[in-house]
């Protein structure tokens, strides 16, 4: 990978680092990584790592923050100081704080919180490794580690970032695309039974054409993610026991 | 009766059906939790993991966390802490005891009232999913039956999955705590540990 290319198409249609328009970077899932987390779950989206803790439902505290008719969730995205080329500094920033808000809302889409009132579940969530989409990775990771921990819910949230650089209409986006002069970058999560976007955000300018065209191709990818968020669930459960 | 392991969301079956751990929407089923579905007379989707949820007269073990001027609130591995009064216990308590307790009463949001039975003591405290509690119980009791024997311990499991153990090998139960918990879906489980506990002698 050569930094400062200014292309983002070969001759062939591919794409800088060999992906086709609309192909994704290599997704490895894996469920229960930490004992002592109530659910826990670890996402590895090409080069992004995220690891997901869910504890509860439990106590909230401080009690006044209480929701009497339903649980709370509290979303906690973080980024290691080590997941980027430059130190981050771990003092969450304004983008952190609004990326745990709108994940957090998303997941609370999928719960069925009516059950549990006056507690909160908190979902932590670390970056160890970034190159664009990390908020996608997290919250992948997060619902893994929801379903894990046994939670009610209607659906897993599985989600895509979608978007477009050098002219053409891309699926998730690197950070080599993502910085590209044209770059539009369009996260966006699922509820894939239902077809219910419950995250979207949008950085650049895109037509409306273009847009339903690559909420299309978005919601494709997410269907395909999610068999892979089922695969991998059900895949603990395989093994037999047979006295050894 | 057919058993399967089905996952947040999955679709159960193509009509509107009632149970327990399911939704319907459009008048078709999906399953609510990662759990293993049965299908028999009516179906239902029992959850893998999950807290204990009180019920009235279960016995519980739990752990007292803090102590204020009238009781003490009590770890009991739930969705709420519960707590109880000074004035209902004789001897005075301090944190990190372990106590068998009983539940008197469940409100509507999972809350608690529970009556101190006795103060478990020389012994260790393990614990498993409060989901898993049946398993390790086992056909009458035959699981901890199996257990005891291989152990020579005294184990006394509680409904919230709290496990408290006096004398004999706590090892062996540890161990085969975490082999039951990690196969819980399987049939015929006791046997199946009887075999793994001969081998590991």
């Amino acid at each position: 990978m050569v930094k400062n290319e200014e292309w983002y198409f070969d001759q062939k249609g591919k794409r800088f680092d060999g992906r086709g328009q609309f192909e994704q970077r290599p997704i490895n899932l894996k469920v229960g990584v930490i004992d002592r987390a109530d659910g826990s779950a670890y996402v590895e989206w090409g080069q992004n790592k995220a690891v997901a803790a869910v504890y509860g439902p439990r106590e909230m505290l401080p009690k006044h923050m209480a929701n009497p008719n339903k649980a709370t969730i509290r979303y906690f995205y973080r980024m290691a100081p080590f997941s980027v080329p430059d130190r981050k500094n771990p003092k969450p920033g304004r983008r952190e704080i609004e990326i745990s808000k709108v994940s957090g809302e998303a997941l609370s889409r999928a719960a069925e919180l009516e059950q549990f009132p006056n507690t909160a579940i908190d979902v932590f969530v670390t970056i160890l490794d970034a190159n664009a989409g990390t908020r996608i990775t997290a919250l992948l990771a997060a619902s893994l580690a929801l379903a894990d921990a046994g939670i009610p819910m209607k659906d897993l949230v599985s989600g895509t970032s979608v978007g477009k650089a050098g002219g053409k209409l891309i699926s998730d986006l690197s950070k080599h695309e993502e910085d590209a002069p044209d770059a539009v970058d369009l996260p966006i999560a699922m509820l894939p039974n239902s077809d219910e976007v419950v995250l979207m955000q949008m950085d650049g300018p895109l037509t409306e054409k273009e847009f339903n065209e690559i909420l299309e191709v978005a919601r494709k990818s997410c269907k395909e993610i999610k068999d892979m968020q089922v695969k991998v669930l059900k895949e603990r459960f395989k093994d037999d026991f047979n006295g050894d | 009766m057919t058993k399967t392991i089905v996952v947040p969301g999955e679709l159960i079956s193509d009509k509107a059906e009632r149970g327990s751990g399911i939704y319907t929407e459009n008048e078709k089923t999906y399953s609510k939790y990662l759990g293993v579905l049965y299908q028999g007379e009516d179906t239902q989707v029992v959850p893998l993991n999950g807290k204990y949820t009180p019920k009235e007269g279960d016995q519980i073990i739990g752990m007292i966390t803090a102590q204020d001027m009238n009781g003490y609130i009590l770890d009991v591995k739930s969705y709420h802490m519960p707590y109880v009064h000074k004035r209902s216990i004789k001897t005075e308590l301090k944190p990190g005891d372990l106590m068998l307790c009983q539940v008197i009463g469940v409100n509507e949001i999972k809350d608690m009232t529970i009556d101190i039975q006795a103060k478990l003591e020389d012994g260790i405290l393990l614990n498993v999913s409060a989901k898993k509690v049946p398993r390790v119980i086992g056909k009458h009791r035959s699981m901890i039956t199996l257990l005891e024997k291989f152990s020579g311990s005294k184990i006394l499991v509680g409904a919230n999955g709290n496990i408290f153990i006096q004398d004999g090998k706590p090892s062996i139960v540890k161990n085969a705590l975490e082999v039951i918990s990690k196969y819980s879906h399987v049939d015929n489980l006791t046997d199946k540990m009887n075999i793994y506990l001969q081998k590991m002698k």
